[in-house]
């Protein structure tokens, strides 16, 4: 089957149940950017985030609330318009991929560096409005494939830093982890069950390492992706069982990422013959 | 090939596509600066070891310390993370700062200024009370925060050394 707008209209469906399912779990947590009302700062070795930090913006939020909130309605407004315009097939919808994607790379840098949240979860919000830039089935069909490589090479390098750093090869690593992630937990309530299980992991250092090794070789997989994409469907439950324990597990919200799945669906789909692209 | 079919059909598109796998790899290689959205995905890549010493920031409020276990991931963060980046900012920031001048001195637009918080501790402590109030939902009348190191020994985490009161948060 051919890849064509009913399924880029499905992906943009599939994509704003994610983005709002992300952002209601953002506002019921309180981590928007308003609701913060962060009063400090903290950068990063980032090229990116510094570029915009030459015009102060950092400081200049900091201290204008109502451009907070600006910031959160914009966040939720914008990917929100681009799916309608996705739907229906509106001309602008190449502009407001690229505002769309600008903007997120924005909130995503102010909102990382005021708050405990990480950059890492936001880049499918910054990365996959592109996918919707094009209403021509050949250019959506570029797009999807060069996204879904993106998403392969983001899981297969997280593998590659672990054999990279020494880490896997640490029988104590993972172990070492529980410790550091649930610190707090583990000083203010010792005995309840999650306390107990996290200590049973981490005296038990040959079933956390076992968790570590499966861990990163789940996430190695992913270079089959390169080569072949027969194995999209199984990609995707891998991914779904990683992102679930990592929840549970680490306290870690990678749930952004799963719009990124899309990419691994429709992977299958083949090219749109060339004469529909200059149709 | 995926890439040769890119470039039959759009040449802008190949090349945009190489420049960002390449930026990518180069970023994967050079350890350290990032350019997002090309970012380094190496969460929990760094060697750990159980002999490390632990950081705990004991909270209480009005006498009674708040049981961050009781709160949610995120609502323990904003408690736990916020107090430590509150604490290194200022250099972080200014090391950002001075790594930075190199790469966009050259703008003219780098001023130390934009790198500082304009913000005093009595400010930050009152920031932290409200949030407090708000994830606990009881009012801080009195507020004290230690910081605590602690080393995992016989199955639990165990205290080492004095827990040092954090002077920047005012009574």
């Amino acid at each position: 089957m051919f890849l064509n707008n009913t399924h880029r209209k499905r992906f943009a469906i599939f994509y704003l149940i994610c983005f709002a399912v992300y952002y209601g779990w953002y506002c019921y947590h309180g981590l928007l950017l308003h609701q913060l009302a962060p009063v400090f700062f903290h950068n990063k070795l980032d090229i990116t985030s510094n570029i915009i930090q030459l015009s102060d913006l950092f400081n200049i939020v900091i201290r204008t609330p109502w451009l907070q909130i600006l910031f959160d309605a914009l966040f939720l407004l914008l990917p929100l318009l681009l799916c309608v315009c996705c739907i229906a097939g509106y001309r602008m919808q190449y502009l407001l991929a690229i505002l769309t994607a600008v903007f997120n790379l924005i909130y995503a840098v102010l909102l990382s560096s005021m708050s405990a949240l990480s950059m890492e979860g936001f880049v499918s919000w910054m990365m996959l409005p592109i996918i919707f830039a094009f209403r021509n089935e050949t250019s959506f069909y570029y797009t999807l494939q060069s996204m879904r490589y993106f998403f392969l090479l983001i899981f297969f390098s997280s593998a590659v830093w672990k054999i990279r750093t020494g880490a896997i090869f640490n029988t104590e690593q993972m172990s070492a982890i529980l410790v550091n992630q649930h610190a707090a937990c583990l000083v203010d309530q010792p005995d309840s069950w999650f306390s107990n299980f996290i200590k049973y992991l981490i005296s038990h250092k040959q079933i956390s390492y076992v968790i570590y090794l499966l861990a990163t070789l789940s996430e190695f997989v992913f270079v089959i992706g390169f080569f072949t994409k027969r194995f999209d469907r199984l990609l995707i439950i891998i991914f779904l069982v990683f992102v679930a324990l990592d929840y549970f597990l680490m306290g870690i919200n990678y749930f952004s990422w799963i719009a990124f799945l899309g990419c691994l669906w429709f992977s299958r789909l083949e090219r749109p013959a060339e004469k529909t692209a200059k149709g | 090939m995926f890439l040769k079919q890119l470039y039959r059909h759009s040449k802008t598109a190949c090349f945009i596509l190489i420049a960002f796998l390449l930026a990518f790899i180069y970023i994967f290689f050079k350890w350290g600066i990032v350019a997002a959205p090309v970012l380094q995905y190496g969460m929990f890549s760094a060697p750990v070891h159980l002999a490390d010493t632990q950081q705990v920031y004991m909270i209480s409020v009005n006498n009674k310390p708040v049981d961050c276990a009781a709160l949610s991931f995120s609502d323990r963060d904003i408690l736990q993370v916020s107090l430590a980046d509150y604490e290194k900012q200022g250099a972080v920031n200014e090391s950002v700062y001075n790594t930075m001048h190199k790469f966009l001195g050259f703008t003219g637009l780098m001023d130390k200024n934009k790198y500082v918080n304009h913000i005093s501790d009595a400010g930050f402590t009152q920031w932290y009370k409200a949030k407090l109030e708000k994830i606990t939902g009881a009012s801080v009348d009195s507020l004290s925060v230690y910081k605590q190191y602690f080393l995992w020994r016989q199955n639990s985490l165990q205290p080492v050394g004095t827990p040092i009161k954090l002077a920047f948060i005012v009574p």
